[in-house]
């Protein structure tokens, strides 16, 4: 089974399902892979089209590593979006905008 | 209508407001009613000859005594079960938790099914009367005289005149009370 | 007194240049400091008045106008349109424009000759800042978040309702989801949640598992407060509730349960009929369980009795909310289904009996079948409704793990797995407690402090695995740890204390038999009994609890290396065979399972062996157990009406008709009836008056006040409506094999 989170040209790709049960990994990973990459500045990306289902402690996740990347003058941008993350995004009235769309 | 001069900035508003009625009907205009006084509905009852009342929301329902099953060790207040439409129901000897004397159980013996998210429990009564509307200025304080002992499971007293006194049930204690003799009984 | 129509204009007019004279003064203050909320808040109602006055008098194309310069303003103070330079300028140019059609309107023109049109697209083209930008204004308290304005229809009431100081919500296993979409629910018309995220810190600071979200609710619902505030009845305990209704504040702290508003046009309201508050649905959450049943009526709503899980998030859409109620009821439509169900089968054996086979006959025998299928596959699919995850318990852990390990200084790696096997929701609440029994023995006892790890050679960090996962028709549940292990010399020095068994006989014990002693009441080997792992709770209440579900507990340990405890429980509440028996004048189910035979046997079979009466099977030895010492009723206020009411049952024909055709056949006024129960390898008798008969019953267990006899797993219903106690096999075992140590 593929790893909850991969990272690749500053491009985190999620898989499976993203619950509090394995938000503790996912952060360690998440800022792992931001790690890793040389330059921090400039825009990094989601892809959810594997993600089963998103929770509200994933989601403050992704927030957090918005504002990380936003420190650094970029932004996180959803390059492959998931139903089930935009209905949680629909659900908790958080703009769509908060995570643009992009390439 | 005003007699401000016109003009004045306090009677702005109110003169636009006259103006106003004479062209509209505000009938749609929100008002807001002023609060009703606040009472209780409360079911009366009897345990042997004393009366006591309960809230309503907390009786779910009143019926005649059903066919008891004995459960053996239950708490001595616990008499036995009951089929409730297909749910366990466990029917309790207030009396015995009053320090009253043992009901007989007759024709007018009835009980009173209450409303508790975690037991379905019942009450043996001697009797149900009517239901009563109270205000809350109208329950007092329970004194120790008429209550002793079982002022814990007790709101208050009602007195509709000067020789009767009507006690009000705390079911919340009530409860705490079983749930407290359990614990002790199995530990 | 009346005016006239010359009077009414005079007076228009002139308020008129008032209005225009205020917005002039506004707009002098705003071009200085045009941040000021205040200001543009007046100038709304200015320019409000202007709209509402100008239409009333029927001054259409003013008011038109004006409408457009209230939009931008509505805007403004909503914070949704920065007040620049531009829209000043189109503001301005705008108030001018009505100025000239006001004193156009007095001079009795024709008001349509005015060509709006351009100053009309120039006040249009003002865009709204984006939705991120407009999230980071209310974060940061410049605009408030607007409540959604609306008509309030009879019965209805707004409801504003803030959460904040949220932190524990994870790990207290509340999900913001299920508040939202429980909300959502009981709303009428528009529903408006604001997330505030701006307390989300960067991903390195960020504690994963703390909550820093806050919401602001505004909806329109008829639901009565106490609906509303069960929905956050959890949330109310770990953060700051506050829940307004109708601008009446009523804080959730569980006090204000007769909060009494004022009624916004009342009818008397229907929400007060509203749902006596129920438990929730088998799966209030937006997670991985399957759908159950029936929808959610406004005002009818209230969730809150289980624990909300953390499912995951998917699709809020494929879930439907239950009121547990509902299911209840559910089950017990299955239950006497299944009775009935019964009730055939017994006929079509006894018409086989009566009557020769016809198209009848068989024609009845194959429905009767079916029925016995379809009420199978109908009781599974209800039991299925029933399951939870099993992960809506395990989260409460976490946060107790934490807390104690902090408090014993202790480090430990807390690891779940299998968070998605389901349970029967009634069994996953039962096993809750054993289980952080448990999981506080592990970090109390087991795992060692870092230090001593560290001389052990292990890491500094122990871990506890919390692990669930199905083992052929059950659900195996294990809590490891890799401590100390239990020390069992320990044990057996114990045990020797306490008088259970001689020095002797303990040397010759195995490890699984040294082991069973934890499970003794009164048995704690901890030095002393730490406030962490609670007062008087031994293994033995876990095992109790545990058994009261059906379930049974296995330890197994290696000293120095840790200590796994195995949990396994049934997937679901029995519908079990069961044979019917009776005892001084009730009736009692014992469970078919256990039972491999029965025989009759006369007073002299029964020997006393070291004082433990006992039978001869076929050259075997086996314990006996007279059930009426076990079952001893006291007697009862009841027992006449009792008495008199069976009366009346049978003479009415409402006895069950199987009353005759019983096993007693047999009877012969000689011999008892024995029935030979086998548990984990070992065989009872139990004796009994009477054997009736066997049949399928659906177990009930019963809670409240008889939560905790051990020799009930709790009761059925037969099919003439009576209660029946279930009897554990396993208490009956221990109940015959105590005798022993109680005599001696």
């Amino acid at each position: 089974m593929s790893s909850l989170v991969a990272y690749a040209n500053r491009t985190f790709t999620f898989t499976g399902k993203l619950t509090i049960y394995k938000v503790s990994e996912l952060k360690n990973k998440i800022i792992e892979g931001y790690n890793s990459e040389a330059t921090k500045s400039g825009d990094f990306f989601i892809d959810m089209s594997a993600v089963e289902a998103v929770d509200a402690a994933v989601l403050q996740l992704l927030v957090a590593l918005k504002n990380t990347i936003k420190g650094s003058q970029g932004n996180l941008k959803i390059k492959s979006s998931a139903q089930t993350f935009d209905s949680l995004l629909d659900l908790f009235g958080i703009p769509a905008d908060t995570f643009p769309k992009g390439k | 209508m005003s007699n401000k001069p016109g003009g004045a900035k306090g009677g702005k508003g109110a003169k636009l407001d006259d103006l106003y009625k004479l062209k509209h009907d505000n009938s749609g205009v929100r008002k807001r009613i002023a609060p009703t006084i606040e009472t209780y509905k409360l079911i009366g009852f009897k345990l042997n000859e004393e009366e006591f009342v309960i809230e309503i929301e907390r009786v779910k329902e009143i019926v005649r005594v059903p066919l008891v099953t004995r459960v053996s060790k239950a708490p001595h207040f616990v008499e036995g079960v009951a089929n409730l439409r297909g749910d366990i129901l466990q029917i309790v000897n207030f009396h015995k938790i009053m320090g009253l004397e043992n009901p007989i159980i007759s024709e007018k013996s009835r009980i009173i099914v209450l409303d508790d998210k975690n037991v379905l429990a019942a009450i043996i009564v001697d009797g149900v009367s009517e239901v009563i509307e109270v205000e809350k200025e109208a329950v007092q304080q329970t004194p120790d005289i008429v209550a002793g002992e079982r002022s814990k499971f007790l709101k208050g007293i009602i007195k509709p005149h000067k020789h009767r006194n009507i006690l009000w049930l705390d079911c919340g204690a009530i409860y705490s009370e079983f749930s407290a003799q359990n614990q002790k009984s199995t530990a | 007194m009346s005016y006239n129509e010359e009077q009414m204009q005079e007076i228009f007019f002139q308020e008129m240049r008032e209005v225009f004279e205020h917005i002039d003064s506004c707009i002098l203050v705003l071009e200085k400091t045009p941040g000021d909320l205040e200001i543009i808040k007046n100038l709304f109602r200015e320019v409000h008045t202007l709209k509402g006055s100008s239409g009333v008098f029927g001054l259409r194309e003013i008011a038109d106008l004006t409408h457009h310069a209230e939009d931008l303003l509505d805007r403004m103070r909503e914070g949704k349109l920065d007040p620049t330079e531009e829209v000043f300028s189109a503001l301005l140019r705008c108030f001018d424009r009505l100025k000239e059609m006001m004193s156009g309107a007095q001079k009795k023109q024709n008001l349509a000759s005015f060509d709006n049109a351009d100053i009309v697209r120039q006040l249009c083209d003002f865009k709204e800042i984006t939705g991120e930008q407009l999230q980071q204004k209310v974060a940061a308290g410049e605009v408030a978040p607007t409540p959604s304005a609306e008509n309030i229809k009879p019965g209805e009431c707004p409801y504003h309702i803030s959460i904040t100081g949220a932190d524990q919500f994870f790990l207290t296993g509340i999900d913001p989801i299920t508040l939202v979409l429980n909300c959502r629910d009981i709303s009428t018309g528009t529903f408006s949640l604001f997330t505030n995220i701006s307390r989300i810190p960067l991903i390195t600071e960020l504690e994963a598992e703390r909550c820093y979200f806050e919401f602001t609710f505004n909806f329109v619902s008829m639901a009565e407060f106490k609906t509303v505030q069960d929905i956050f009845e959890f949330a109310i305990g770990s953060s700051n509730v506050k829940i307004e209704m109708d601008g009446v504040s009523a804080v959730g702290a569980g006090k204000a349960s007769e909060a009494k508003p004022a009624v916004v046009q009342a009818p008397a309201p229907a929400a007060a009929k509203a749902a006596t508050p129920a438990a929730a649905a088998a799966a209030p959450k937006v997670g991985a369980a399957p759908a159950a049943a029936a929808a959610a009526k406004p005002g009818a709503v209230a969730p809150g009795k289980a624990e909300p899980a953390h499912g995951g998030g998917s699709d809020a859409n494929d879930f439907v909310r239950l009121k547990k109620e509902k299911l209840d009821q559910l089950m017990n439509l299955v239950g006497e289904l299944i009775t009935v169900k019964n009730l055939f089968v017994h006929l079509s054996n006894k018409l086989e009996e009566v009557l020769p086979e016809n198209e009848i006959t068989k024609g009845f025998k194959e429905g009767t079948g079916h029925v016995t299928r379809l009420s199978a596959r109908l009781q599974e699919s209800v039991m299925n409704a029933r399951m939870v995850p099993v992960g809506s318990v395990f989260t409460k852990y976490t946060r107790l793990v934490r807390d104690v390990a902090k408090k014993l200084n202790k480090k430990i790696n807390f690891v779940i797995e299998g968070e998605d096997t389901e349970l029967d929701k009634t069994v996953s609440e039962a096993i809750s407690d054993p289980i952080m029994h448990l999981i506080r023995n592990s970090i109390d006892h087991g795992i060692e402090t870092p230090e001593v790890r560290k001389e052990r050679g292990k890491s500094e960090t122990g871990t506890l695995l919390l692990k669930a996962g199905y083992e052929g028709n059950n659900v195996k549940l294990v809590v490891r740890d890799d401590g100390n292990g239990i020390d069992l010399d320990r044990v057996k020095n114990k045990a020797v204390t306490l008088g259970i068994i001689t020095q002797e006989q303990a040397d010759m014990l195995a490890k699984k038999d040294i082991i069973e002693f934890i499970f003794h009441s009164g048995f704690s080997t901890a030095a002393e009994i730490t406030d962490v792992s609670g007062r008087g709770v031994g293994m033995d209440v876990v095992r109790n609890n545990i058994r009261k579900s059906s379930g049974s507990i296995f330890v197994d340990t290696n000293p120095g290396q840790g200590t796994e405890f195995k949990i396994i429980l049934p997937l679901s509440l029995a519908v079990i065979e069961a044979l019917l028996i009776g005892v001084d004048g009730e009736t009692y189910a014992l469970p078919q399972e256990v039972i491999t035979e029965t025989v009759r046997a006369e007073k002299k079979d029964v020997v006393n062996l070291n004082n433990q009466p006992s039978i001869n099977l076929r050259g075997e030895v086996i314990p006996l157990l007279r059930l009426n010492e076990v079952v001893n009723l006291r007697p009862s206020i009841l027992d006449d009406f009792i008495h008199a009411e069976k009366k009346r049952m049978s003479q009415a024909g409402e006895e069950s008709e199987d009353a005759e055709n019983n096993l007693q056949e047999q009877d012969d006024g000689l011999t008892n009836p024995v029935v030979i129960v086998q548990i984990d390898g070992l065989k009872v008798g139990i004796l009994v008056d009477v054997l009736y008969w066997q049949e399928q019953i659906m177990i009930k267990p019963l809670g409240g006040f008889l939560a905790n006899i051990p020799v009930f797993t709790g009761a059925c219903i037969m099919g003439n409506g009576s209660v029946v106690l279930v009897l554990e096999p396993k208490e009956l075992y221990y109940a015959a094999c105590h005798d022993d140590a109680k005599a001696a």
